[in-house]
């Protein structure tokens, strides 16, 4: 073994992390799907900075985890065992991710990320947790849950999902496409629930829906067309380039942790006088589902790719043409899943 | 001419109606109709460009997407002349197909940042 090999870097860090910790009891454990997380945080600081959009599925106890992550800042790691020639795709360190480890360097906070599939750990670490920007607050060890998830037939997937407690959709689309203020608007009808606005978990196999992250996110400009969501905004994170919302704080039985998945919604902007909803292609979905998921997060794109198909092909497909009127997005959405119920 | 499709690179999924192809190393995703679908099993099944206009019977579209799936790299010339059994619809509609390469920003390496000799990533200098 050399210096520049994964094992001896990943045990570095791990050292690194046993020194760094305060010694304070910092373990917490989080519902991932059927399974558990525990993360372990070097000091109170990050663990109260990163767990904001985790709050909401934190569980006291659990018998085993399925996954550990250790989660640091210590300025005592001054090199790294690889050449700028390494850094890859989305920060993917070549040399480092092989199929036992994988490695990426996080561009915009410096962190950097392991994970070791034999023994089911990941390290997080940071030179400055106040380097940490306000984006990964949203989804935080959202890398290292996706290495995880290729273990598993879960999908760490780049959507949203909405409905209620029996049945739910994804809400899939580009940037500009409505994701947001649609899924948004459904914090408007009593009868319907967000699991997650940007992330969700889902079973590949076993259609359900999970909720991962309680963070929503929606631009400051589309406050003004979106007036009540202003009350709900996180306004000590005022230097994002988002409002963020942390729903488990503020409107927290709007967060839907768990149903049977049955659709995929694409939304497409209108400005339409009515939101309508029609059937379009699995084609459709998978083109709005698969890229964006395969190409956020570094390596398994081909596994990636399958699981897309996968999941696509037990979803029925449809286009929300979008209205203009939140409330009235979101009765659409509401009435849709009522006339769907009343038909089994 | 034969062509091989680098599944290493190249993944593809083919509905009833539409195919969705993703070119890893690019980003670029692709959806092709009509006999776009056809011609992209028969070239991925070992025939070659010949064999495939001998199929389909329209040289001037064919040779047109197959020059468009060579300069997008996802088909390259082979010499491989083993064919695999192949069950497709040989009645030709005009191939149609459509590039989207909204993912290729995600694939650029960070504009930001930039890699001293120990490796560590430094803010380049505004």
């Amino acid at each position: 073994m050399n210096a520049s090999h994964p094992t001896q870097f990943f045990n570095t860090l791990k050292a690194l992390y046993s020194s760094s910790s305060t010694g304070q009891s910092s373990a917490v454990h989080v519902r991932l799907a059927e399974n558990f997380l525990t993360i372990h945080f070097s000091r109170p600081e990050i663990k109260a900075y990163m767990l904001s959009s985790l709050s909401h599925i934190l569980v006291d106890n659990v018998h085993s985890s399925a996954i550990t992550i250790y989660c640091f800042d210590s300025p005592l790691l001054t090199t790294f065992p690889w050449q700028g020639q390494n850094y890859g795709v989305q920060g993917a360190i070549e040399g480092f991710n092989t199929t036992r480890f994988q490695t990426a360097y996080q561009h915009g906070s410096g962190a950097v990320m392991m994970y070791d599939h034999d023994t089911k750990e990941g390290i997080y670490w940071v030179k400055d947790f106040n380097d940490i920007p306000y984006w990964e607050r949203s989804f935080p060890f959202r890398t290292i849950l996706h290495w995880w998830s290729r273990d598993t037939t879960l999908l760490l997937l780049h959507a949203a999902g909405i409905g209620q407690k029996y049945s739910s959709a994804l809400l899939s689309g580009k940037s500009g496409s409505g994701k947001s203020s649609t899924t948004l608007s459904c914090l408007l009808r009593d009868d319907l629930q967000i699991a997650g606005d940007d992330y969700v978990l889902v079973d590949t196999e076993t259609p359900m829906l999970y909720s991962l992250y309680n963070c929503a996110k929606v631009e400051w400009d589309n406050l003004e067309r979106l007036d009540f969501l202003k009350p709900l905004v996180n306004t000590n994170i005022k230097e994002a380039e988002k409002a963020m919302i942390f729903m488990h704080d503020t409107c927290r039985q709007k967060v839907m942790q768990k149903s049977r998945l049955d659709y995929a919604f694409i939304p497409v902007v209108c400005n339409a006088n009515k939101t309508t909803i029609v059937e379009c292609t699995e084609a459709e979905v998978l083109k709005s589902i698969a890229p964006t998921t395969m190409f956020q997060l570094p390596s398994g794109q081909t596994e990636t790719f399958k699981k897309c198909i996968a999941l696509t092909k037990q979803l029925k497909p449809y286009r929300i043409e979008l209205g203009t009127e939140a409330s009235e997005i979101a009765a659409v959405i509401s009435e849709f899943f009522i006339q769907k119920r009343q038909m089994l | 001419m034969t062509y091989t499709i680098d599944t290493n690179k190249v993944v593809s999924e083919i509905f009833n109606d539409e195919a969705v192809i993703v070119n890893l190393a690019s980003g670029a995703y692709y959806s092709f109709k009509g006999s776009a679908i056809a011609i992209w099993q028969l070239i991925g099944a070992g025939y070659s460009d010949q064999e495939v206009i001998e199929q389909l019977k329209d040289s001037e579209s064919i040779n047109q997407f197959i020059a468009f799936l060579v300069q997008e790299n996802l088909v390259t010339t082979s010499d491989v002349t083993v064919k695999e059994p192949i069950t497709i619809d040989l009645q030709f509609v005009r191939p149609e197909y459509k590039k989207y390469d909204d993912m290729k920003d995600l694939l650029l390496l960070d504009p930001i940042h930039e890699v001293d000799q120990t490796g560590w990533p430094h803010k380049k200098a505004e």
